[in-house]
């Protein structure tokens, strides 16, 4: 009898630890977890309260109006809490700064605190969704912001868009902002002017209209089966796409004179668009993908694949990974001895993937925003004084967290959002046809972004530098050196 | 001075299954005592018992006058009680030599002199010189007999002052048999005292100094071994023609 | 790169995955012959084994990089202490889960060992977060070159942290009393009793000696493959597979089982496709378990 007890105390214990693995937050407005990083930057509740105007200062000062509300769904703890942290302070720090000089003044000539809610997901697609659904209803909110990563924005999608209310995710995917071709795999469509195509995964009706150089309006009137909708008419997003990324890579190729390269990329959906991007874009340039290597999320060991490419002697390699599998392939990449470029993308773009590698990260190179080398832009870049001003009000305000890109983005989406509150007010429509119509050059971290009624990204190559990794530091490599890099 | 092994109405239960209703023997040092019966009378179970492999539901059991109950038998090896179970239950895949070195395991814990295991090893090859031969081979590849053999012999080496030997001649051939009683009368002049569990009640009352008959869990005869050899109640039961073998 | 040099460069590859899988195999069959468990804790063994290092050997920032450890001892203390604290992590387990449990069914055995492997790994989360930590190679220096292909220090490091361990392994069971007591638990559990032999301790001895091998092996690969938390999931699943083509009882056919495995998976990944490279893995461990047909599963469920 007492085994059996102990046995089932055991079993309490062992359900307590994995449910505290599992890592649910109790979703609590405005009152976002300690962030992880430098403790003494904790954005504390009093200073999200303070967005909040009490009674009293409302009757004080009759010319303000109502806050204007962002919910941002963040995926602050679980795997992608690096994403999710850096996001959650830059909101934060701009509803300070916002509020601290009186607010955002509205089309009726009121000043509006900015409020911003935070949720977070926990990196989970369920709680995404119900998150959401919490800003909407309950808060009330005008925008919603995120997720932090790509599945639980396209888990959003269809709920932000039957309640119509605006969205902005800070996540990777095309197919967040893009409806995918899932229905149709396999399936023969009609390419105006360029024969059939038989749709495979990850396609979007925009990588066709790349991929074949071809109007996207003319394929949906040759395909009347197809959805016709190009874009998600209440979804936006602001990082950056892989297509630009494959581009700027395949002008680094064309300018070092390589005409071969071998690929190697994750098994997941990031690999997958990326590696779409880059079968769009690299044959146009003149390079042959001589090898189209897969691997496993979470795997170790590269060098099979990393031989059989060798033995194809591409005179490039290009990577598609984030760091955990970016680093160990950049070591054994050095190990087996080749003596090629190798090219990886913004998946890599954190100090993490410097501290792995190490010595193997050395001539690194990889398309991203310009935030990472922001001090070494030329002066005539038009972003380099808005990145110089982020990285120095992050800085002070969250004690020296380091830049991220992924901060980036959402002062990309909280930017923009408060530009046309501004302009058009909460009202849920306006703001949706202010997103699509009138967002136009806006300099933000990550580009300058143009969006459109066919381009809910709008972030074009221009807007990414080509880094290079030199004695542990991120390097700008101007279009015109691209020759000279080793 | 207290016998050796004293039972004193033992009951065991498997399950609602009553084994064993209140069983009460005892074993003097230097004797045989035999322990007879048909299948399913307990004998097994009193062995299991006796080497704490099992707990009695009631009842003691005493070594010496003390009180072993609930004992587990890596205690009971160390105070001299060594049990050859039943299908011998040797290390099939290891061979001889370390079957009979594990049988002196708790003697190399407890810090007894490895010239004392070394010279108990000499005897056990004395007793049983095929094992000597045959000390490289796996256990699992020996003939049963020899199996037999290395049974005893592993139990042996733990230098037991009490051997329970549980159906040492099940499956061995009839001339295998008559020379292993042979070995287990040479065993008790060597000092050994022995509980033997046999169906094979002739061969064990006539190397036996003493017996119990063992009827569906109780006692229902005991004596000296010739006294039940004579029994008629016996040799109807336990002696009859089909023991033509010995 | 000719032929040749690829398909011995793919060897080298499945040899050195191989040394690693057959590592965890070993841990598997040892602990499952002394006490019937599966232990599918045994690749977070690895990960503790190899963050632990990482942490004492340099600078490392741990829960939340709240407290920074800042020892910074030499590496081969390192990994002697981080062994010995993964060991007494098993030594841990056994006694807080395990051993609590004895006479449960096979199912629930299992159970609790996944569970135990849920909780490290989230021990592991809550202690180093998400991120993969490198280590230094154990000797620096140019990579060996054979006839076109690449076999590195560290590989040869692992290779023959395989081959010490086996053979020092193999000495210890044949050759030492607890050994040769453990095998005994192994073959007979209630025989071994009768010796002498207090199962529960070699019960516990066995869990020690899992997590001790399991750790090496985590740490040996860490300076080519880096370790995260979660790491030892597909160490364990791959360790499992290896130790099951060997029947889950037998060591050396673990071994041999770590090794085809490995090189499945480095050819099939390399000559065949890369995207499949774990459906090889399991692949071949169906076939094998065919070839086995009433092998180690059809017993032990019969027994059930």
């Amino acid at each position: 009898m007492l085994r059996r007890a102990v046995l089932l105390l055991w079993l309490v214990g062992l359900l307590f630890v994995v449910a505290a693995c599992q890592q649910q937050p109790a979703p609590t407005a405005t009152k976002p977890p300690e962030p992880t990083k430098p403790p003494a930057a904790q954005p504390s509740p009093t200073k999200a309260e303070a967005a909040q105007p009490t009674p009293t200062k409302e009757e004080a000062m009759p010319k303000e109006g109502e806050p204007y509300k962002l919910g941002l769904v963040l995926s602050i703890t679980g795997p992608a809490s690096a994403l999710g942290v850096p996001e959650r302070d830059t909101a934060l720090m701009l509803m300070e700064k916002i509020n601290a000089a009186g607010g955002i003044k509205g089309p009726d000539g009121l000043m509006h605190k900015l409020e911003v809610i935070v949720e977070d997901d926990a990196t989970d697609t369920g709680q995404a969704v119900l998150a959401t659904k919490k800003l909407i209803e309950q808060d009330k909110v005008h925008v919603i912001i995120g997720s932090s990563v790509s599945p639980n924005s396209i888990a959003m999608a269809p709920v932000v868009s039957e309640a119509e209310i605006p969205m902005i995710s800070l996540a990777s995917s095309t197919a967040i902002v893009h409806p995918l071709l899932k229905d149709f795999e396999g399936q023969t469509i009609q390419i105006p002017g360029k024969g059939e195509h038989t749709v495979g995964p990850g396609e979007t009706v925009i990588y066709l209209s790349r991929l074949y150089d071809v109007d996207p309006k003319a394929i949906l009137e040759a395909n009347p089966q197809l959805p016709q909708e190009l874009v998600r008419p209440w979804v936006f997003k602001t990082p950056q796409e892989n297509y630009p990324v494959a581009q700027v890579q395949a002008d680094y190729w064309k300018a070092k004179g390589v005409t071969k390269v071998g690929s190697l990329g994750v098994n997941n959906a990031f690999g997958l668009d990326s590696r779409l991007a880059m079968k769009a874009v690299y044959p146009k340039a003149g390079i042959e993908i001589v090898a189209d290597e897969l691997f496993q999320p979470k795997d170790k060991d590269f060098r099979a694949q990393l031989t059989k490419i060798k033995g194809l002697d591409p005179e490039g390699v290009v990577v598609h990974a984030t760091p955990g599998e970016g680093a160990p392939i950049t070591v054994q990449f050095r190990e087996l001895g080749f003596d090629v470029p190798l090219v990886q993308n913004h998946g890599i773009g954190s100090k993490a993937f410097i501290d792995l590698a190490g010595q193997a990260a050395e001539g690194v190179l990889f398309p991203a925003g310009k935030l990472l080398v922001a001090e070494t832009l030329p002066d005539d870049d038009p972003q380099k004084p808005v990145l110089l001003q982020y990285i120095e009000d992050y800085d002070k305000y969250t004690n020296g967290a380091p830049r991220s890109t992924f901060g980036g983005h959402a002062w990309d989406a909280v930017m923009i959002s408060v530009q046309c509150l501004e302009k058009v007010g909460p009202e849920a429509s306006a703001l949706r046809d202010c997103f699509e119509n009138d967002v136009k050059d806006f300099v933000g971290i990550t580009g300058v972004f143009t969006w459109s009624p066919v381009d809910h990204v709008g972030i074009f190559k221009e807007s990414l530098a080509l880094i290079m990794i030199k004695d542990g530091n991120w390097v700008f490599v101007a279009p015109d050196e691209y020759a000279n890099v080793p | 001075m207290p016998p050796l092994l004293e039972i004193h109405n033992v009951h065991v239960y498997y399950g609602r299954i009553q084994a064993l209703k209140g069983v009460s023997l005892e074993v003097n040092e230097g004797e045989i005592v035999a322990l007879i019966g048909a299948n399913g009378a307990g004998k097994t179970t009193l062995l299991r018992a006796v080497s704490g492999l099992l707990t009695p539901h009631e009842g003691d059991i005493r070594l010496d006058g003390r009180s072993v109950v609930g004992l587990p038998p890596e205690r009971l090896v160390a105070l001299g009680v060594a049990h050859v179970p039943e299908r011998r239950q040797l290390f099939t895949t290891m061979s001889v030599i370390d079957n009979l070195i594990l049988g002196a395991y708790h003697r190399y814990r407890s810090g007894d002199s490895r010239e004392a295991i070394r010279k108990d090893l000499e005897t056990v090859f004395e007793i049983f010189p095929i094992l000597r031969e045959r000390q490289q081979q796996r256990a699992g590849t020996l003939s049963g007999g020899q199996q037999q053999m290395l049974a005893i012999g592993r139990a042996l080496m733990a230098r037991p002052r009490l051997l329970l030997l549980d159906e040492p001649s099940l499956g061995l051939a009839p001339l295998l048999v008559r020379e292993l009683f042979r070995v287990i009368a040479q065993l008790r002049d060597r000092g050994v005292t022995i509980l033997l569990v046999e169906q094979n009640a002739r061969a064990a009352l006539r190397v036996a100094d003493r017996a119990y008959v063992l009827e569906t869990g109780t006692v229902a005869l005991s004596g000296t071994a010739a006294a039940l050899l004579a029994d008629p109640e016996v040799q109807r039961s336990y002696l009859g023609q089909l023991r033509q073998a010995m | 790169m000719s032929l040749e040099s690829q398909l011995l460069q793919f060897l080298f590859a499945g040899l050195t995955l191989g040394s690693i899988y057959a590592l965890i195999a070993l841990g598997f069959v040892t602990i499952y012959n002394v006490t019937g468990i599966v232990n599918f804790a045994q690749g977070d063994f690895a990960m503790l084994g190899a963050l632990i290092t990482v942490t004492l050997y340099q600078r490392t920032g741990i829960f939340n990089r709240v407290i920074t450890v800042n020892l910074q001892l030499p590496l081969p203390l390192a990994i002697l202490l981080a062994v010995v604290l993964t060991t007494l992590i098993g030594v841990v387990l056994y006694l807080i889960a395990i051993r609590p449990a004895r006479g449960a069914s096979v199912i629930s055995l299992i159970i609790i060992t996944i569970g135990a492997s849920i909780a490290l790994r989230g021990l592991g989360l809550i202690v180093w977060w998400t991120d993969p930590y490198p280590l230094p190679v154990f000797t620096p220096g140019p990579p060996i070159e054979i006839a076109g292909a690449v076999l590195t220090r560290q590989n040869v490091w692992v290779i023959g942290t395989m081959v010490a361990i086996v053979v020092g392994l193999y000495l210890f069971f044949e050759h030492t009393l607890l050994g040769k007591a453990l095998r005994a638990c192994a073959v007979n559990r209630e025989a071994a009793r009768l010796m002498g032999i207090k199962a529960d301790h070699m019960a516990l001895f066995s869990f020690a000696l899992g997590a001790a091998v399991s750790a090496i092996a985590g740490i040996v690969i860490t300076p080519s493959t880096f370790m995260a938390y979660d790491s030892g999931t597909l160490l364990s699943l791959k360790g499992f597979v290896a130790a099951i083509m060997g029947g889950l009882t037998n060591a050396p056919l673990a071994v041999a089982g770590g090794l085809v495995l490995g090189l499945v998976e480095a050819f099939g990944a390399g000559l065949l496709s890369s995207a499949y490279k774990d459906a090889f893995a399991f692949l071949t461990m169906f076939v094998i378990l065919l070839l086995r047909a009433g092998g180690v599963f059809g017993q032990r469920l019969a027994e059930a």
